[in-house]
């Protein structure tokens, strides 16, 4: 084993100074190093996994709508016309437009309807009916929710830049949205779920616009196309793409192992469309703090030997073929050619239980 | 002993939640003494905060109690003596109100009834918490502390004032000759269970309604004592449907019973209609307890213990 080693790092050494007097001149070729082409290939693309907190809002303007409140329900409809007495608006103009019961606008507290019991301060009087022209008395809904998002992505770096693309998906839970006007007239609009999901496809661009020590800080924009899960009907819904600007803050633990932490933001809007012909435009922002692991697959492989934990990349003769590959010592998240105590700052003796004491032995 | 504190702190603390706390002493109270040591009067503060005093006394009199309707004239003044407004006996009827049912406003009078008799005159004083601090059009003066002096004439049971509605309404019928068929055709007066009259003066045809049907009626709504309130043309509803809310349960028995281009007139108690609806003192600030949301909009239009007559028309 000893003398196994040895030979290794003879062999590294070697390796060095050919790389030094062996300049312009790939040593690869010269001394026909293995190293598997497609290794190298894929060694330039980074896998990212990220996973964290969103915070989305919901917030729309009706506008061009009468909007409609009495005890029991909420709708819009097109303030095209002037409503009749009766109307049939839609409810859930957030995601899935429902047409509503043919209702009477009538006052409920008008003769010929009934008598309210202690009519005096009676609560029910606070929550009359209410018809509002949005395009005269300006009112919208908003609310903020929760999620997930988890996110897969790749992207191929060259330089500072980077390029690439992903998927996230991510589980949003809905809470009721508040009125921008007209509080305590209008109710809370109450969406008809819980929780729903996004998927989104997008394109990435960033650039490492600034390092400190082993800190990279990239700028990234993602641009795509998002979906929404089956509580929002498609059909009744346009949208464009969406856009997320964040700033990705990367601890690089190796050249092949990073933990990122990154904030970001997200702008997309989806309109609905009314069967009578109103639309209504959802501006759906979210603000997005991820955190994750990201790698570059190494070009090259562990060395077969389970003892070797050489610290630099080293040669290694297959006793098979007898060809020289490339191999590495170190697993993935520890540096692969480090500097004296980088790999190991800090001895096993004075961790964990020892990590208090000055002389643990 | 430290057992035997904590038990005292605790009921200490259960004490202090009691809902039957008076209310506190405002700078309303300050003033309200004030005015009774210039009276050199005594008054009882009430544990709501109301402050009364007997100006006539009768200890014979039938108490005002929850639920009795009481009749009464007032005369309504900020403490320096300036009437507000007033309903004497000079001015005609009394007025009419269910005392204990939140059918009285300012809520202050409905409390202060509860202490009276029959035959009596109260002097009630009104912190404006229980006065008109709600009232936000400015009618009133919101921080004004206001005295109520009011003399209850009659204190009866609403059973009593029904029945004296179904004398009413019998003497209408007869008055009008309703049941004379050549005259008024084409049935004769059913007074139904509920109190209800029903009289047919144009026969139908069809089904009567059921649930779901869309309805139209024409209408005209008077007192039976005189004077038109409401009339409608073509108003369209859902049978059944309860929206916005139900009708009146008067109307909508006799509705029930109706075919299409069917002629009624459907005469209804006020146990059939509005009951006690609302007493506003003074009449003249309905509209703007409305407008805040304090009584229904039919108070402005229907006063308590009203006999209605709906002259109405199936036409759907």
């Amino acid at each position: 084993m000893i003398t196994g080693l040895k030979r290794y790092g003879v062999l590294c050494v070697l390796c060095i100074l050919f790389v030094q007097n062996v300049s312009g001149q790939s040593i690869y070729e010269k001394y026909d190093i293995y190293r598997s082409p497609f290794r190298v290939f894929i060694n330039k693309f980074s896998f990212t996994l990220t996973t964290g907190y969103s915070r989305n809002t919901y917030a729309h303007d009706l506008s061009g709508v009468f909007f409609y409140q009495d005890p029991v329900s909420q709708f819009v409809f097109s303030n095209g016309e002037n409503p009749g007495p009766t109307i049939t608006g839609f409810t859930d103009w957030l995601n899935n437009p429902q047409p509503g019961v043919e209702t009477s606008i009538e006052n409920p507290f008008l003769v010929p309807f009934d008598y309210l019991a202690n009519p005096v301060n009676n609560p029910l009087l606070g929550n009359q009916t209410l018809l509002v022209d949005t395009d005269s008395i300006p009112l919208g809904f908003r609310g903020v929710s929760g999620g997930i998002p988890v996110s897969l992505n790749l992207h191929y770096n060259f330089l500072d830049f980077r390029i690439g693309g992903g998927f996230t998906w991510e589980r949003q839970f809905v809470r009721e949205l508040e009125p921008t006007s007209l509080q305590g007239q209008v109710r809370n609009y109450q969406p008809n779920f819980k929780s729903t999901s996004y998927t989104r496809f997008y394109g990435l661009v960033g650039y490492r616009f600034y390092q400190f020590w082993t800190y990279d800080f990239v700028a990234e924009l993602m641009v795509g196309k998002f979906g929404q899960g089956k509580q929002f009907d498609g059909s009744a819904i346009s949208k464009g793409l969406f856009t997320n600007f964040g700033i990705s803050i990367e601890n690089n633990w190796s050249e092949y192992f990073r933990v990122i932490i990154k904030p970001s933001i997200d702008f997309k809007k989806h309109t609905i469309n009314l069967p009578d012909g109103a639309t209504i435009s959802h501006r759906t922002p979210s603000f997005f703090i991820q955190v994750g692991l990201s790698i570059n697959i190494p070009e090259i492989p562990r060395s077969p030997m389970k003892s070797d934990h050489v610290q630099l990349k080293h040669i290694y003769t297959d006793p098979k073929t007898g060809k020289l590959k490339e191999v590495r010592g170190q697993p993935l998240w520890k540096r692969q050619n480090p500097k004296v105590g980088e790999n190991h700052r800090r001895l096993w003796r004075y961790k964990w239980k020892n990590r208090k004491k000055l002389n643990p032995y | 002993m430290y057992k035997c504190c904590s038990l005292l702190l605790l009921l200490l603390l259960i004490g202090s939640c009691s809902k039957d706390d008076p209310a506190p002493v405002t700078q309303a109270d300050t003033e309200i003494r004030s005015y009774i040591d210039s009276l050199g009067i005594s008054a009882v503060r009430d544990e709501s905060g109301i402050y009364y005093y007997a100006i006539d006394s009768n200890p014979g009199g039938v108490p005002v109690s929850p639920g009795t309707v009481v009749s009464f004239y007032y005369r309504l003044s900020d403490l320096n003596g300036g009437t507000l407004a007033s309903v004497q006996r000079s001015d005609g009827d009394s007025l009419l109100a269910k005392q204990g049912a939140s059918a009285i406003y300012p809520v202050g009078l409905d409390i202060g009834l509860s202490f009276m008799r029959s035959g009596e005159t109260f002097g009630i004083i009104l912190p404006p918490s229980l006065g008109y601090e709600q009232l936000t059009s400015g009618a009133i003066d919101p921080d004004l502390v206001t005295l109520l002096e009011v003399e209850v004439v009659g204190v009866v049971s609403e059973a009593e004032v029904f029945n004296q509605e179904l004398t009413e309404m019998s003497d209408y019928v007869s008055d009008q000759n309703l049941n004379d068929l050549v005259a008024n055709p084409v049935d004769p007066v059913e007074f139904t269970t509920s109190g209800v009259a029903y009289k047919r003066k144009r026969e139908g045809s069809g089904l009567s309604p059921i649930n779901g049907d869309s309805i139209v009626l024409n209408y005209d709504a008077s007192f039976i004592s005189g004077g038109s309130f409401d009339s409608r043309s073509d108003f369209t509803f859902v049978w059944g449907a309860d929206i916005p809310r139900p009708f009146i349960p008067g109307l909508e028995f006799g509705v029930s019973r109706m075919l299409t281009g069917e002629n009624a007139l459907i005469i209804i108690p006020s146990s059939q209609g509005y009951r006690e609806s609302a007493q506003v003192i003074p009449a003249s600030i309905i509209g703007d307890l409305i407008d805040d949301s304090i009584i229904p909009d039919y108070v402005s239009t229907i006063p308590p213990y009203r006999t209605l007559i709906f002259d109405v028309t199936r036409v759907d």
